[in-house]
Formats: structure tokens, sequence, C-alpha cells
């Protein structure tokens, strides 16, 4: 008699379950439920990386915007503090700087900046305009220039800047050396410079400054 | 959302290889507190199988796929619907999918509450905790699928339920009788199986 290899019931149904896999689709089935859960999350799941970033964008812009804040702040008390000292004459300078800085591109900030300045105040951001003109490139004047007459006022005497009636920064030797605020009359007449000394300024606009009003 | 959760989906994975020893239950919790979705998976590849088969043997191969089907998706919509107090995860699962599997027969006009035949058990044969062996052969593994497929509906259940492990009172528990009831059944069926299974092989 042969010795023949017994099987349990239990290892009899554990091969027929082994026969009987739960089919693929099954599976595809409930792993695509799942993943539509995943995705189907609680709102603030979805929210949370959002929050956080507008939190860290806030915090890295946060330190350069009140570094902008205090400067505006710090120059606008400044400037305060000496138009207190020793009040700003209306100049055209004033009004050169306010129309060249409404027409600048700039950003909202900036803007905001500008727009928010009153008529008095534009004679208060005069005061940066010489060292804006001095980083100008500013070209000597020419002779031809001055045929006719030119009427400066003379904003630099040590440079020799002055400024004509439609704001227009010029420089020259010969204004070098004269009073502040002087206003001349400047012609070019037999190879040399006329050079006449005025009372008021000559300009008609000139008398109706923004700060004048 | 995709990257998103497709890193959600690699740190789970990363995790899940450290959830192969936790319990059904604390699979089932982490997944209804957390939303993990590979505690989830880990628990369907735990029992996906077991219980398809299952019912497999209750019905056919579609019921089977759509009931384990509609229990699945059930427990991934709503996780709180099974309660650890009343039967460990494992019994609640099968008692769902049993009773789906009923109520779809009953549907379909296929059910019939099997009278059992209590004359054909042999009550003086106690083979309850007796091993039952076969002699291998090529055809032992379709006849036992026969012998299985052609015991009545009850019989069927029970020693399925006891061949998948549970004890007594789990299964008395899935099928709603009682312990009693399952050990006839159990009797039955198991001397149903050596019966046919040996008469075949003679």
């Amino acid at each position: 008699m042969t010795d023949r290899k017994q099987t349990s019931l239990d290892s009899l149904y554990r091969n027929r379950r082994q026969r009987h896999p739960a089919p693929a689709s099954l599976h595809q089935t409930m792993h695509a439920k799942l993943s539509a859960k995943t995705t189907r999350r609680p709102r603030w799941v979805a929210v949370a990386p959002v929050m956080a970033s507008l939190i860290l964008v806030f915090l890295v812009l946060r330190p350069s915007l009140e570094t902008t804040s205090v400067l505006t702040q710090a120059d606008f008390e400044t400037v305060a503090d000496s138009s207190l000292a020793a009040p700003v004459a209306p100049a055209p300078a004033a009004r050169q700087l306010s129309k060249s800085t409404s027409e600048a591109p700039m950003g909202d900030y900036e803007a905001f900046s500008a727009d928010s300045i009153v008529a008095d105040e534009i004679v208060v951001m005069a005061e940066p305009a010489v060292p804006a003109l001095e980083e100008q490139n500013l070209a000597p004047l020419r002779p031809e220039q001055a045929v006719n007459g030119l009427n400066l006022k003379i904003i630099d005497s040590q440079q020799g800047i002055a400024i004509d009636c439609q704001g227009e920064a010029v420089m020259a030797d010969v204004l070098k050396g004269r009073p502040d605020d002087q206003w001349l009359e400047l012609t070019w007449r037999d190879d040399d410079w006329k050079v006449n000394a005025l009372q008021a300024s000559p300009c008609s606009s000139e008398t109706t400054t923004d700060a004048d009003r | 959302m995709t990257l998103i959760s497709n890193l959600q989906t690699w740190w789970q994975t990363r995790h899940a290889s450290a959830w192969t020893d936790w319990p059904d239950g604390d699979l089932l919790e982490h997944y209804r507190t957390a939303g993990s979705t590979a505690a989830m998976d880990l628990l369907i590849r735990r029992h996906c199988n077991a219980l398809y088969h299952f019912l497999l043997t209750l019905a056919d191969p579609v019921l089977a796929e759509d009931i384990s089907q509609q229990v699945w998706t059930g427990l991934i919509e709503r996780p709180d619907q099974y309660q650890a107090q009343a039967a460990s995860f494992r019994t609640w699962l099968f008692t769902v999918g049993r009773n789906r599997t009923v109520d779809e027969l009953r549907r379909q006009q296929r059910w019939q509450w099997p009278s059992t035949d209590d004359s054909a058990i042999d009550r003086t044969i106690d083979d309850e905790h007796v091993t039952l062996t076969f002699t291998e052969r090529d055809d032992l593994n379709e006849a036992f699928d026969q012998a299985l497929t052609a015991l009545p509906f009850v019989q069927r259940e029970a020693i399925s339920l006891q061949l998948e492990g549970f004890s007594l009172a789990d299964i008395a528990l899935i099928t709603h009788d009682k312990p009693e009831t399952i050990k006839s059944r159990l009797r039955f069926a198991r001397q149903q199986l050596k019966h046919s299974l040996e008469e075949n092989h003679d």
C-alpha cells in the first residue's frame, strides 16, 4: 500500500480562496474611490497651504514695507522741521520737481505717496531738488541758447547751476559766484557773456507758484 | 492638488509599512480621524480577498463583487458605521457582507430558507474537533468546490466562516443564530463534505 499525502479541509479551503481572489476590477474601483476621497479633503486641508503661503509672503514683505514707511516718515519729519525753522520760498524748482515726480513712472506705493501730497507740501518736496539736480548730467550752457537773452535763476552758485522760466536747469561758469535765488538775464553778445541782474522774476507764470496759491 | 495628493500618498505609503502590525480597528480609526487612505488601503488588502471569497461561496461572482464593492465603498464613505464595541472589525465586515447578500438574494427571489434535514446528521459522531483529512488526488480541489457549493446555504456559510477562522460565537453573531444551531450546521457540513469527497474518491 502506497503512503499518499493527506490534505486537510482547511488546506482545501485556503487553496480555493487562492484560486478565487477578488477581481482586479474590484481593487481598481476601491483605489479609485480612495483617490477620490483624497481629493475631496476637508476644506481646511486645501486652505491651509494657501494660508501658510500668504503668511510667509507677508512675513517676508513686512520688513521692507516697514523700512519704506519709516524712511518716508523720517523724511517728512526732517523736512517739516527744517521748513518750520526756515520757510522754503516758492521756487520754480519745486514746481519742476513736483511735475517730474508725478510724471515719472512709479509703483503703486510711490504713486500713493505722490498723490497724497497737497499743494503746500510740494514746496517741502522741493528740498531734495538740489541733490537731484546734482545727479543730472547737466550740459554746459551753449552761447546760441542765450543770443536773444536768457532769464535764469541761480540755484547753485558754487557749481554755476540755474534754471530758466520753464524750470529747465543749465550750467555755466559764468553763473558761478552769483547769489543764490538771484534772477539774471544772460545774453551772448560779441563773443562774451553779458549778465544783467534782475530785481524780480521775469517769468510771467512764475508769479503764481504752487506754494503761492 | 495633484502634486499635494501625490505627496500625501507618498508620505502615507512611507508610513504604511509601520502599520502592518496595527489591529484593524486602529487602522480604521486612523483613517476616520486622520483621513489616512493608506490605512484604509491596508485594511482593504487584508480582508478584500477573504470577504469576496466568502460572498462568492454564498452566491456567485457577480453578486460577490457587487456586494464587496458596496461594503467597502460604504466603509470608505462612512467609516464611523463600524462600532468597535459590538464586534471585531472582521466580524462586522463579514456580517455586513452576509446581510447584504441575503437581502440581494431575497430581492432577486433566489433566496430559499433551506430546511435542514436533521435526521441526516449522525449525532453519534462528534467530529467537531477532529481535523478532516483527505488523500490528495488531482481532482480534489474541484471535488471540494463542488461539495462546498452543494451544501445548503446555512451550512455552507457556517463551514465557510469556520474555515475563515471565526469562532463559534462570531459565526453565531454573523448569522444571527444561536451557537447550538451553528454547531449543528457545522457538524452537518463536515459530514457532508467528508462523505462527498470520500465517496467521489471511491
